[in-house]
């Protein structure tokens, strides 16, 4: 007797996905076992972001198998709580009546059932979620009033403070400072070994994100390379799914101050 | 008072109080999820309702809030399915049904006072009939809102986020345009439907300039409405002035006087991000 592999937790296969008639996506297959750790990167106006929608159920493909948990990302129902998303910040950042505490319960709406009060359990899930990311003490703050880096611990808290078992993150350091952006994939991946979470992130940050994803998945329209982050980093699909020669700066821990340099097409 | 000595004076503030009610719950809702422009549009569409409901000789306000409740359904589909902006679709929806309604009213001239008391409100007129339809609109709008009450603030925050993680944004958004079809055609026995989008627009504003927390904006929302409708109906009494207008009147100058005194330091400045 063999011991099955376990079920992806995400599952894509020959996914095309047009927007307005152009073609965004094509033939993307990626399969991400539970507890693993992916990096979705790519040039700008790759696709990165439209294929996270997709996983997320945001776009239907126009062909195409997707399977989040098990189901259509469209028909998770109730299960839609076992998933975090965390936007990207721009979005986020615009002023709103609503204090740190508010924004995380919101996290919690689709657990607590409608027509229904959060409960004295429901209050201490979001504290309990706005302690282990710091901001214990914001709780009463209005959600303007945070520097960036808070608001997105914040969304973070909000996607956390559910059954979460897949996190998903859409540029998380954009515009945060490189000392702020280590802190923050340093958090993931603690978050990562202590829930077992799934995570995918996407980011422009390839030597970053390489430095603490357990896979790299390359997309510029199509899926070039799928990997390990040291074999993603070394693979010359990587230049060529960016079109240029490829220059980064490692921030590996096991490597610090390594250049790479891949040439391109 | 002696003002409370006539029956329609009664009629009259309990319809204006439960309408304010209604509207500045919702007026939250409007300015949170940006949709000021859409109240503007649905409210103008009505005059195609009720043209349609002085034509035919069925109830105006049955035609009113069938081509509101259309023309909010409209704008949300060409919004969320079209290749145009929100404010475009509503441009062209709301002009198009009111051009109805204007063609409609020239087929005959006697119907053009009571169109006045549509397009300017006649809250003073409002019998006991009307009052209990306005109360059941009340009820079936608040009751809506109270059950999806934190659903509501969240796909009005962040509608993307709320829909990947289990709620059903997209038919809680048509619910909405639906509930603000509903509350505009009460709001038009009130101010009629040229100002009805003043009270889902001026309510809320009040109290974005005046707290920083949603709970503070709806509590000085709901305040406003209520001083502003119970103060158009005392100074329309005794001045003798159009109660619609006043009613309006008074909430702008509500709004300035908060905006003033938010400029000047004596209510709290939402913070703008760090």
């Amino acid at each position: 007797m063999t011991d099955a592999a376990p079920a992806p937790v995400v599952y894509l296969k020959d996914v095309d996905l047009a927007l307005e008639r152009r073609e965004v996506l094509s033939g993307i297959s990626l399969a991400l076992a539970p507890g693993r750790f992916l990096g979705l990167i790519g040039p700008n106006g790759a696709g990165k972001t439209s294929c996270l929608k997709v996983i997320l159920g945001v776009y239907r493909p126009t062909r195409g198998v997707v399977r989040v948990l098990g189901s259509p990302p469209w028909e998770l129902g109730r299960r839609a709580h076992h998933i975090g998303y965390v936007p990207q910040r721009s979005f986020t950042e615009r002023w709103a009546p609503f204090s740190v505490f508010d924004v995380v319960m919101m996290g919690r709406s689709c657990c607590i059932g409608v027509g229904r009060r959060p409960s004295a359990d429901d209050r201490e899930m979001v504290m309990a979620s706005l302690r282990r990311m710091g901001l214990e003490e914001l709780a009463t703050r209005p959600i303007g009033a945070l520097s960036g880096g808070q608001t997105q611990r914040v969304m973070i808290a909000r996607a956390l403070c559910r059954e979460t078992r897949l996190l998903v993150l859409d540029e998380p350091t954009e515009g945060v400072d490189l000392p702020h952006q280590a802190r923050l994939y340093q958090l993931l991946k603690d978050l990562q070994m202590e829930r077992g979470l799934t995570i995918i992130t996407v980011s422009h940050d390839v030597a970053m994100l390489a430095a603490y994803a357990d896979e790299l998945a390359c997309i510029n329209r199509t899926l070039h390379v799928h990997g390990h982050p040291r074999d993603v980093m070394e693979s010359h699909d990587l230049g060529r799914a960016y079109a240029c020669e490829f220059d980064f700066f490692s921030h590996h821990p096991d490597h610090p101050g390594h250049t790479h340099r891949h040439g391109g097409v | 008072m002696e003002l409370f000595a006539f029956d329609f004076m009664q009629r009259a503030f309990v319809a204006g109080l439960s309408v304010s009610l209604l509207c500045s719950v919702l007026s939250l809702f409007v300015l949170l999820k940006r949709m000021a422009f859409a109240g503007i549009g649905i409210s103008h569409a009505a005059l195609g309702g009720v043209s349609l409901g002085l034509l035919t000789g069925v109830s105006p306000l049955l035609t009113t809030l069938a081509v509101c409740v259309a023309a909010a359904l409209g704008i949300g589909a060409v919004t969320r399915g079209g290749r145009i902006n929100e404010d475009a679709a509503i441009g062209i929806l709301s002009t198009g049904i009111m051009a109805l309604g204007v063609v409609l009213v020239g087929f005959s001239d006697r119907y053009q006072g009571d169109l006045y008391s549509y397009l300017f409100g006649n809250i003073l007129a409002v019998d006991t009939a009307q009052l209990w339809e306005l109360l059941g609109v009340l009820l079936l709008v608040l009751g809506f809102v109270a059950t999806f009450f934190k659903e509501l603030l969240f796909v009005s925050y962040d509608e993307e986020v709320a829909q990947v993680t289990g709620i059903p944004a997209r038919a809680l958004y048509f619910g909405l345009l639906v509930a603000i079809a509903c509350t505009v055609v009460a709001a038009i026995h009130v101010v009629g439907l040229v100002l009805a989008s003043a009270l889902l627009v001026i309510p809320a504003a009040i109290g974005y300039q005046l707290a920083a927390n949603w709970r503070g904006i709806l509590v000085i929302a709901i305040v406003s409405g209520w001083l502003a409708v119970a103060g158009g109906l005392v100074l329309s009494f005794y001045w003798d002035v159009a109660t619609g207008g006043t009613i309006v009147l008074i909430l702008v100058f509500l709004f300035f006087a908060a905006f003033l005194l938010a400029r000047i330091g004596l209510a709290p400045q939402p913070a703008k991000g760090a």
